[in-house]
């Protein structure tokens, strides 16, 4: 078996193979090809930029893999900011002695994520290390403003929540693959390309933007909350979800809108123009569950009108999930 | 002629109590005065000789009002005062803590009057007097003077103002009095006053649905014995199986009408002041089964204001529902605007215009050991204090927990637990928690110095607290609930303490609730526990036939079994290999030593119910399954080393059902094998350390056939047993433990490692 070993990390001739026939080839364009010690784009101002980097295990899971997460995890942050992300760095650590059949299928998912967004990884770098079992990606993306979607004082009283897809399903996906459980059904990562997903929106009339990563809708809500003297108020039957995903939470005893998407954004937008942005963002393949699910109240903090009639608190756990129910 | 000094302690003020001391002094033809003081009453008297103030004292005693509550009353010899004759003077104190009474029920005299039609009240709903009526739900500051409560939007008429104003009158002082010329009034959308009660009562009796604004809230009521009534109720309330309180006109519909047998405890509660819903066993009553269609036990209350009188007085049935009047989860509806906008679904509201300024739901209450047993603490008993014997020396304010929540204010000699406030998932609920905290500092005008939250960081209380600029002490769940009835039975050192309950942060980040601790002097400890099992998450506390499935795995009982299980629960291999496989990944898993999960993994075993409508649901099943028997010695073996094995009374259970035991014998097995385990540690305890106290609290000791085995087995061991008669033992007890724990470590010795400082 082909493995990695620490020469392609070193600088010498090891690395320079790797590069040329692994990289260049492979995420080949004019900016990356010069292999410049810096790589020289141009942009127009004012310009986003976000960085993120990412571990997980399993590194392959249903719906992606830790490739396609590195490039849309990144470029999403741009998405939802209000940007169309342009330009991507691209650095690896990886361990000691991976297999490289493993290795060429992130590098093939992530040329294929980058092409879906529209993004040129223009630099890049590649470690290995002994100590770890997955790889480690780092990416940071640099794009284009459209109009900024994370200024909190846009948001106003009755403006409409929506949800950009079924929630939960890239953390019930992962915890499934982690731990054989034997559970009927499979269910994929929501991980997708976001900015395709919103892209159609009439940017004025989107008052702001998050995408529900790590704490999930939850998390967004209430981190929003925290900046603002507004709240959200949900209705829990609106709220998309799969049946599987569903029942697999409850299983657990997990809150669904506290788990973290990959693929979900959360938005508010003008009240008059929730109906019009709905059916636009379910024209997009990643959209098509999209729900207004809520609206933007007087009361600071987020409410849950359930099934069984009740308002519920929805909050975020302090620390590690500790069951309450008595 | 010789002058005393009498002092009294207790609930003394706003119940009538000078002008009783006033109307005793002058039939003794006794000189002197009485006023009100910080903590009561002092009477300056002027008498022959000591025996003769001692006989004064003595028919204090036995005489006083029936809503006073006196602690103690002490005497001493003064220097000799001159007085001609007998008066009440103004009341001097100035930051003094004066005391607010609970509500009262309708006294005799009061409902005589209103069905006498000679009276001027006649038929009145309002009229009270100095020994009934509404006081909490209505005071809004102290002093309570009318204009401090919100009957002050009505001015007395002359024959009233004359009556509040004669010492010799009942009414004299009685804030709330009022009459039909100047007092508040019924109405519905059609109707007002008597017309309006025959309306709702037309309703009732046609089988439809109303909700009355009553003394702390709206009631939802319907006929109890109308099966359609109640279902359509159910529908609307989402509960499929909680129990509704139902009402009743007078005792004797119970006792001569119906020959049910009640003891004599259970007949002065139930007619008490404080007229909780008294918790009977009534097999075959004549009610409808879906008023509780989990057992036997009927929840019954007596008719405690004339609104509620004079509706049964209308009504064909002799029993009417008459449960809280909110939808499932909020706090009850207290004004007319929400109660219709929540209660849509009703056919006729019954509505007045006297303002409830505190929320309070009905109590809940049972008898064990012939004495009170309070599972819901509201109406009638809030805010009675708890005492203590000497001061804090802070102002402190336990918040309490999540569910079941209550509040407590810790001040000088005092706890003041609030009502019942409820579930704090709930926005409505956490307002009311909010509004309470706020309520209860201005009522007692005493800002809080401290707060005692729960150590769970995700509880609402903790939430709040962390947003207050106050210092705070976290708690330990299962020492406040230790702590809760250590404080109403004035223990302050030297006890066990066996606190079973459904769940609770421990001090090790696991979930604690199946907890005995030791407190010798003044070293608290945690002495053993329920071995720990996994739960999964909440969803273990929500489907009871997880917990089942853990233990049985815990316990290598699992493999052997999947059949039972499949054929019990109607579950296939699948879904049992998939929780088998959540629970060896430990997925969202943790470990419990909850008792509570216990009891409802077995109740869910043995009924196959899989998931709770409600806390303690399958609980309530296991011990309504073990009614059905006979008491017993039988029971299965736990082992104690350094903690509590469940693995023989689990495997117990199974071979028992397995071999086709009844399952009202294996249910009543069950409960004997915790009262024995809990026997067993006390003579270790007792052995070890000395202790011969024992504590019960904790949610589980809401279960009356474990407390009363419990209790009994320990009386005959020779141990004395501190059981809960203010407090409830379930959450609800759990602010005032906080509080007490704080009085207990800055004025006595206390060790122990179970809080945290901020
Ligand atoms: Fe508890
Ligand atoms: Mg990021
Ligand atoms: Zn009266
Ligand atoms: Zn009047």
């Amino acid at each position: 078996m082909k493995i990695v070993t620490k020469s392609i990390g070193s600088g010498g001739a090891g690395t320079n193979k790797f590069i040329n026939e692994e990289i260049v080839k492979r995420f080949s364009n004019d900016k990356l090809n010069k292999l410049r010690d810096a790589s020289l784009i141009e942009i127009s101002s004012p310009i986003l930029i976000s960085t993120d980097s990412f571990t997980i295990y399993p590194e392959f899971f249903p719906g992606g893999d830790i490739g396609k997460l590195s490039v849309f995890g990144t470029c999403n942050d741009i998405a939802v900011s209000g940007g169309i992300p342009e330009y991507l760095s691209f650095s690896l650590v990886l361990p000691d002695g991976y297999d490289w059949n493993k290795l060429e299928k992130i590098l093939d998912s992530t040329k294929k994520a980058a092409d879906l967004v529209g993004v040129e990884i223009v630099t890049g770098d590649t470690k290995v290390v002994d100590g770890i079992t997955t790889p480690i990606i780092n990416t940071t993306g640099i794009g284009k403003l459209r109009k900024d979607l994370n200024d909190y004082s846009n948001i106003k009283l009755g403006d409409k929540v929506i949800i950009t897809s079924d929630i939960a399903r890239h953390s019930v996906s992962i915890l499934l693959t982690r731990g054989d459980l034997g559970f009927e059904g499979d269910i994929e990562s929501d991980c997708c390309n976001l900015y395709d997903v919103i892209k159609g929106l009439d940017y004025d009339k989107v008052s702001f933007c998050r995408d529900a990563t790590r704490g999930g809708v939850a998390a967004v809500l209430n981190e929003i909350t925290s900046k603002i003297k507004f709240g959200f108020y949900l209705h829990e039957s609106k709220i998309p979800i799969s049946d599987n995903v569903k029942y697999f939470c409850e299983m657990i005893g997990m809150n669904p809108l506290q788990m973290a998407n990959e693929g979900v954004a959360v938005l508010i937008v003008d009240s008059d123009y929730a109906n019009d942005a709905v059916n636009i963002i379910r024209e997009s393949e990643n959209g098509r569950k999209a729900e207004i699910v809520g609206e933007v109240i007087n009361e600071n903090m987020v409410l849950l009108k359930t099934e069984v009639g009740g308002e519920r608190v929805v909050d975020i756990p302090v620390g590690e999930l500790l069951p309450r129910i008595c | 002629m010789k002058t005393f000094l009498v002092k009294v302690q207790g609930v003394v003020q706003g119940v009538g109590f000078r002008p009783f001391i006033y109307n005793l002094a002058k039939k003794l033809n006794l000189p002197g005065e009485v006023k009100n003081t910080s903590s009561g009453v002092e009477i300056t008297v002027n008498t022959k000789n000591k025996k003769e103030v001692a006989k004064f004292i003595e028919i204090i005693k036995t005489d006083a009002p029936l809503l006073s509550h006196i602690v103690d009353i002490q005497c001493k010899e003064i220097e000799f005062k001159h007085f001609d004759e007998f008066k009440i003077i103004k009341s001097e104190s100035k930051n003094d803590i004066t005391f607010v009474s609970p509500d009262a029920a309708l006294c005799k005299k009061c409902e005589n009057e209103l069905f006498n039609p000679n009276d001027r009240r006649y038929l009145y709903p309002f009229i009270n007097c100095i020994n009934c009526g509404p006081r909490y739900s209505i005071v809004k500051e102290i002093p309570y003077d009318r204009e401090n409560t919100t009957m002050s939007i009505f001015k007395m008429c002359k024959e009233c103002e004359e009556e509040y104003n004669s010492v010799v009158n009942r009414r004299f002082h009685a804030q709330p009095n009022c009459c039909s010329i100047c007092g508040p009034n019924v109405y519905t959308k059609n109707n007002k006053g008597f017309d309006a009660i025959k309306e709702v009562a037309k309703v009732v009796n046609d089988g439809g649905i109303i909700a009355l604004k009553g003394l702390g809230g709206y009631h939802l009521i319907c006929d109890a014995t109308n099966d359609e009534a109640i279902k359509k109720l159910r529908i609307h309330k989402k509960r499929e199986y909680k129990p509704f309180a139902v009402m009743i006109k007078d005792l004797n519909i119970l006792t001569d009408k119906y020959k049910l047998k009640l003891s004599n405890t259970e007949k002065l509660i139930i007619t008490s002041p404080q007229s909780p819903i008294l918790i009977v066993n009534w097999p075959n009553h004549p009610l409808s089964e879906y008023v509780n269609p989990l057992n036997n036990r009927l929840g019954i209350m007596i008719t405690y204001t004339p609104l509620h009188k004079l509706l049964l007085n209308f009504i064909n049935t002799d029993f009417i529902v008459a449960t809280s009047g909110n939808l499932r989860d909020e706090p009850i509806a207290i004004d007319e605007e929400s109660a219709e906008k929540t209660l849509q679904f009703v056919d006729l509201f019954l509505h007045h215009n006297r303002p409830i300024h505190n929320r309070v739901d009905d109590s809940v209450a049972t008898v064990i050991n012939n004495q009170i047993y309070i599972l819901r603490r509201a109406r009638g008993f809030a805010p009675y204090p708890i005492m203590l014997k000497k001061s804090l020396n802070k102002v402190v304010l336990g918040v309490g927990t999540h569910l079941k929540n209550t509040i407590s204010l810790g001040v000088k000699n005092y706890i003041f637990p609030s009502q019942y406030v409820g579930d704090l998932d709930n926005i409505k609920s956490i307002k009311f928690f909010e509004e309470t905290i706020d309520k209860i500092q201005k009522l007692f005008k005493s800002k809080a110095d401290l707060i005692i939250t729960d150590l769970h960081p995700d509880y609402y209380t903790s939430k709040y607290a962390s947003k207050i600029n106050k210092p705070q002490i976290s708690l330990q769940h299962h020492v406040a609930h230790f702590f809760s009835v250590m404080a109403e039975n004035g223990i302050e050192d030297n006890c066990i303490g066996i606190i079973f309950d459904g769940l609770g942060l421990g001090c090790d980040k696991k979930i604690w609730g199946g907890e005995v601790f030791t407190f010798c002097n003044g070293i608290l400890e945690r002495y053993t526990h329920i071995d720990y099992s996994l739960q999964i998450g909440n969803a273990s506390s929500k489907k009871p036939f997880l917990m089942t499935i853990s233990y049985l795995k815990k316990y290598n009982l699992l493999n052997e079994n999947t059949l039972l299980l499949k054929k019990i629960y109607n579950i296939d291999d699948n879904e049992i290999s998939f929780i088998n496989s959540l629970l060896d990944k430990k997925l969202n898993c943790i470990e419990t030593s909850s008792m509570g999960r216990l009891f409802e993994a077995v109740g869910s075993l043995l009924s196959g119910v899989k998931e709770n409508e409600f806390e303690g649901h399958t609980a309530i099943i296991l011990e309504s399954i073990a009614e059905q028997s006979n008491d017993m010695e039988d029971h299965y073996k736990i082992s104690i080393d350094d903690t509590i094995k469940l693995k023989n009374l689990i495997r117990g259970v199974i071979e028992d059902l397995k071999k086709g035991t009844q399952k009202e014998i294996i249910a009543r097995k069950f409960h004997n094998s915790i009262a024995n385990m809990i026997l067993n540690i006390c003579i270790k305890i007792r052995d070890e350390k000395n202790l011969t106290n024992v504590a019960l609290s904790g949610g589980v000791f809401q279960n009356i056939i474990l407390t009363k085995k419990t209790v009994n087995l320990l009386n005959n061991a020779g141990f004395k047993v501190a059981l809960h008669q203010k407090l409830p033992p379930n959450d609800g007890g759990i602010s005032a433990g906080q509080v007490y724990y704080y009085y207990l470590k800055t004025n006595k010795k206390l060790d122990g490692k179970f809080e945290k400082f901020w």
